[in-house]
């Protein structure tokens, strides 16, 4: 009776696991937390009061229909929340659901498998969304936590130590002791398992729309891009040669079709020449740039480059128009290098055909007031550099603003922005720059990317988010080709020598939406030490680990294993994993080995080897006495001396010892008493 | 020459035929002051065991039939009010249970109810009882052997495991062998022979042989192998509990007095600790999950090598 109850017992969960179970899931489901709709915290709630209730006993288990209403609640919740879309997001969320539900009816012990190796997996599936270092940490913790968990599935409930406490410390300890070992196996695949291109990287994107530039820009785009603290790129410099921060324009994009209201790009320069293909400078060239740039997903072509760019490896390439750009769109994190020349003339000779109708086009009959004041200031100029000096000189001499909270423009906004209100952010102003010089007959373009960003001299990179959003013009001067003008420099030059947090400080706009982001806090010195230590330390996270990509992988293994390729890499895992285990068997044998034998034990079993020899058998458990007694009988020749040996044994082992000086020699005696014996045995 | 123990088991022994083991094992529990649970069915001489022990040693017996309705003051006494011949005054009076003995057989204990059990659980624990706010003390010795039916029987209450710990060992006598079936059906009334054996020990030398099993040494060797055992129970061999502190005890003790009685030994073998080992233990462990063919101790004289 007793049996079978307990039998029955062995395959339910037991009820100290239970609050691991639910404890290790919260943890992997927290880092979804950002992009799960709020109901899915109604959910879990639910969830987790059902089974609280169900474990004081109050409330049953979920019947066969419950479950079928909550799993089709469930699915169409998740339906409707992401609109039928399937994203990343909105597989995430139904796996979240699943998972919940499954938490639930949730069992057997089976069941508690299931729920743990969701756990693992959810907590994989949350590195979709963010690889951070702090990101890393708290999975390896919610590892720890899940296969605590499920070493406390497998702890008996009515063993010898009931105390629960000490029970969860023991999991704990226990599943520490485990992952530990792992390590060597985690760096081993790390560095070895080819490095294939992401399954969501292909099919799967995120729907998240992206905070960062857009391909096209109205006039109030980048003073909203403004709000955000996010990480854009960061670049280091080799060779120490740092530019100048008012040289430091990040190139993206080229907006050179304007029809009234936005700008944006009209493609008539952007045919690409790739690697290794493109152009490269002279390498005697005076005041080369080389740099190393880890640009966030951006699910777009572009890449950031300084003027001047020539491509660098494979999959980037440059275009017509001094841009650089990569084969795919960036789904997620790259790293590559670029050079640029700074200071090279381009198309100083000229504009082709199209590209000078592109860059002097304008929609027609739009702002004619801006159009006829152009039109008048040119010919007061004389020429073309002078015009646009004075346009500039206009911008900062007259009543201009530079603010985050521009004013709504009329539909001639142009006009609207030069003669009345005369308050604008960075596209205003370069909007209205290259207008005026279209007007007057020079070829003119808004360029657009980033300007400036954080110098981190510590550990020698630069931070660029996307409050340092930017956009300028480029002009085209007869004998110096495409020249970079920046309106905004003169109406604010703070914006350009120190960022935008100084040039809006009066206005304090600055990061005015984000109230919490430790950004809008660099006056607080300690505060600000600390972003920047997280910062660098998130730097070298994304320059070390998380940056090692197939390019990579192929150097490491060229370079430090003398491998050729990934094949060679997978012989070489292979190895590690047969010299992994061996070594893993090796250390249980150690720690299991048999303690060194007392020379009596030795002897004795000797003398049982020999009695296996002649065919007796040592019965597990059986005493020396009993054994001799048997080999007695199984070797009557040698019968009186084995009887002696075996009062002799029982003597030596079991009487109490009157003097223990001769114990001693006396065992020695046996000992050597044994070998003699042993010698003489045989059989019949 | 031989020893009283050897003199008391060759009278046992020719009134309970073919069960030389059990019987060692009764005087071994009996020597080691601890008290007898015998376990079978009706009929297979439990009754004649202990009445023959008591003949031998000398002890005074009585015997307590539980039933369902069993009171404590069956078994321990009742104060009865009495009137003084030939007076009106009277007082009350204690007139003493059957448990007021040295040997005491309770027949069936697993048919009385737990508020019974317990009534002589107390007695057999502390060896004295208490009625009525007065404590008295039980006669020295104090010996109860216990029989029950097996548990699967009809109309029993059975004894929970902090109570089947109060016994030093539990025993099964099972059918005799062939021959001792024919020579029990050739002989004499068993129950007679019992009742007619001859005191072979007095009081005073029964305590005497108690106090020798004290005496008894166990070397290291074979603590060891008790501590291997006990841990086996504990943490390797898959049981629901493990020994208790007494529990190990227990067991030493009756090895100590079987090694009296087997070999009239001063020193323990771990022959000993294994002939006494499925007696001792059987009634204290259960299994954690189905053990198997093997019975819980036959497990442990398996696993636990006797030499390390």
């Amino acid at each position: 009776m007793s049996r079978s109850r307990y039998s029955n017992t062995d395959l339910q969960i037991p009820r100290s696991a239970l609050f691991w179970l639910l404890g290790s899931n919260v943890a992997a489901l927290l880092p979804h937390s950002q992009h799960l709709p709020l109901w899915m915290w109604g959910l879990a709630l639910f969830v987790f009061i059902w089974r609280g209730l169900t474990h004081l006993g109050r409330l049953s288990y979920p019947n066969r229909w419950a479950k079928a209403v909550a799993v089709a609640a469930a699915s169409a919740a998740v339906i409707v929340a992401f609109d039928k879309t399937f994203t990343l997001e909105s597989a995430a969320a139904f796996l979240i659901a699943a998972c919940l539900l499954k938490l639930l009816e949730m069992r057997h012990r089976r069941d508690g498998y299931v729920v743990i190796f969701l756990g693992y997996f959810l907590l994989g599936t949350g590195f979709l969304f963010d690889q951070g270092i702090l990101t890393g940490l708290y999975g390896i913790l919610t590892v720890w936590l899940l296969t605590s968990t499920l070493v406390a599935l497998h702890q008996n409930s009515f063993g010898h130590d009931a105390g629960s406490a000490q029970r969860s410390r023991r999991a704990a300890k226990l599943a520490a002791g485990i992952l530990l070992m792992s390590l060597p196996l985690m760096l081993v695949l790390y560095l070895l398992f080819p490095r294939l291109a992401p399954l969501w990287s292909i099919a799967l994107q995120s729907g998240k729309a992206k905070t960062g530039l857009s391909a096209e820009m109205a006039a109030g785009d980048i003073a909203d891009l403004s709000q955000s603290d996010e990480l854009a790129f960061r670049a280091s410099f080799s060779d120490g040669k740092v530019p100048p921060r008012d040289q430091l324009y990040w190139r993206a994009l080229i907006l050179d079709n304007y029809d009234g209201r936005r700008w944006q790009p009209s493609g008539v320069t952007s045919e690409v020449q790739w690697y290794p293909q493109s152009w490269q400078p002279p390498a005697e060239a005076e005041g080369l740039i080389r740099y190393d740039i880890i640009q966030e997903s951006t699910g777009e072509t572009w890449l950031f480059a300084l003027r001047g760019v020539a491509a660098q490896e494979d999959r980037t390439g440059m275009t017509m128009d001094d841009r650089l750009v990569a084969r795919q769109p960036l789904h997620e994190r790259r790293r590559y290098q670029a050079l640029s020349w700074p200071s090279v003339s381009i198309s100083e000779d000229g504009l082709a055909g199209l590209e000078q109708r592109q860059n002097l086009q304008l929609p027609r009959g739009r702002n004619p007031q801006a159009l006829a004041w152009a039109v008048q200031r040119r010919a007061e100029a004389g020429d073309d550099a002078s015009y646009i000096n004075a346009l500039l000189r206009h911008f900062r001499e007259q009543d201009y603003y530079y603010t985050l909270k521009p004013p709504l423009m009329g539909s001639e906004e142009i006009d609207d922005f030069l003669f009345d209100q005369r308050r604008g952010f960075c596209a205003h102003y370069a909007g209205a720059l290259v207008f005026l010089a279209r007007a007057a007959g020079i070829p003119a373009r808004v360029v657009s990317g980033y300007q400036g960003g954080e110098w981190n001299a510590a550990d020698g990179y630069l931070t660029v988010r996307q409050y340092d959003a930017h956009a300028w013009t480029e002009v085209w001067l007869s004998g110096q080709g495409w020249v970079r003008v920046d309106p905004t420099a003169a109406v604010a030059p703070q914006r350009i020598e120190f960022g935008l947090e100084r040039a809006v400080a009066e206005e304090g706009t600055f990061l005015q939406e984000n109230l919490f982001s430790p950004h809008r806090f660099k006056g607080v010195s300690w505060l600000n030490q600390l972003r920047m230590e997280m910062d660098s330390l998130n730097y070298y996270w994304q320059l070390w680990v998380l940056s090692y990509d197939g390019k990579r992988q192929k150097s490491f293994l060229n370079g430090w294993l003398g491998l050729e390729d990934y094949k060679q890499g997978l012989y070489v895992l292979g190895g590690s994993f047969g010299g992994f285990f061996l070594m893993a068997s090796l250390l249980v044998w150690w720690r299991q080995r048999p303690l060194p034998l007392s020379p009596f034990m030795r002897s004795w079993q000797r003398l049982q080897d020999k009695g296996l020899k002649l065919g007796l058998e040592p019965q597990s458990g059986e005493t020396a006495a009993n054994y001799l007694h048997r080999l007695a009988q199984h070797c009557p020749h040698q019968r009186s001396l084995l009887l002696w040996l075996a009062a002799e044994v029982n003597r030596q082992l079991y009487l109490p010892a009157p003097d223990s000086g001769r114990v001693k020699q006396e065992q020695r005696q046996l000992i050597r008493a044994m070998g003699k014996i042993r010698r003489q045995l045989r059989r019949g | 020459m031989t020893t009283p123990i050897q003199r008391a088991l060759e009278q046992l022994s020719a009134v309970i035929l073919g069960k030389e083991e059990q019987l060692k094992l009764a005087l071994s529990c009996l020597l080691a002051r601890g008290h007898l649970l015998i376990e079978d069915l009706p009929g297979m001489g439990k009754t004649t065991l202990s009445h023959a022990l008591a003949g031998v040693l000398g002890l005074k017996y009585n015997r307590i039939q539980f039933t369902s309705d069993l009171l404590p003051a069956d078994i321990l006494g009742v104060s009865i009010f009495e009137r003084e011949a030939g007076s009106d005054i009277g007082r009350f009076r204690f007139h003493p249970g059957p448990v007021f003995t040295q040997l005491l057989l309770a027949d069936e204990i697993n048919r009385a109810t737990p508020k019974a059990q317990s009534a002589l659980l107390e007695a057999m624990e502390e060896g004295q009882v208490t009625v009525e706010g007065e404590t008295r003390p039980l006669p020295m010795p104090f010996f109860v052997i216990a029989t029950q039916n097996p548990v699967s029987q009809s109309g029993t209450f059975p004894l929970p495991e902090s109570q089947l710990d109060r016994f030093l060992m539990r025993i099964q006598l099972g059918y005799p062998n062939e021959k001792a079936e024919r020579e029990l059906l050739e002989g004499r009334d068993r129950r007679t022979m019992a009742s007619n054996l001859r005191p072979l020990l007095t009081t005073q030398e029964l305590a005497q042989l108690q106090q020798q099993v004290n005496s008894v040494q166990a070397s290291a060797s074979v603590l060891d192998y008790v501590q291997r055992i006990i841990a086996f129970t504990r943490y390797e061999g898959g049981y629901q509990y493990g020994l208790s502190p007494r529990g190990a005890l227990a067991l030493l003790r009756s090895a100590k007095a079987w090694a009296l009685v087997d070999g009239n030994r001063q020193y323990l073998l771990p022959e000993d600790i294994q002939a006494v080992l499925p007696a001792v233990v059987d009634h204290r462990l259960a299994e954690a999950a189905d053990g198997g063919a093997h019975s819980v101790s036959q497990r442990i004289l398996n696993s636990v090598p006797v030499l390390v």
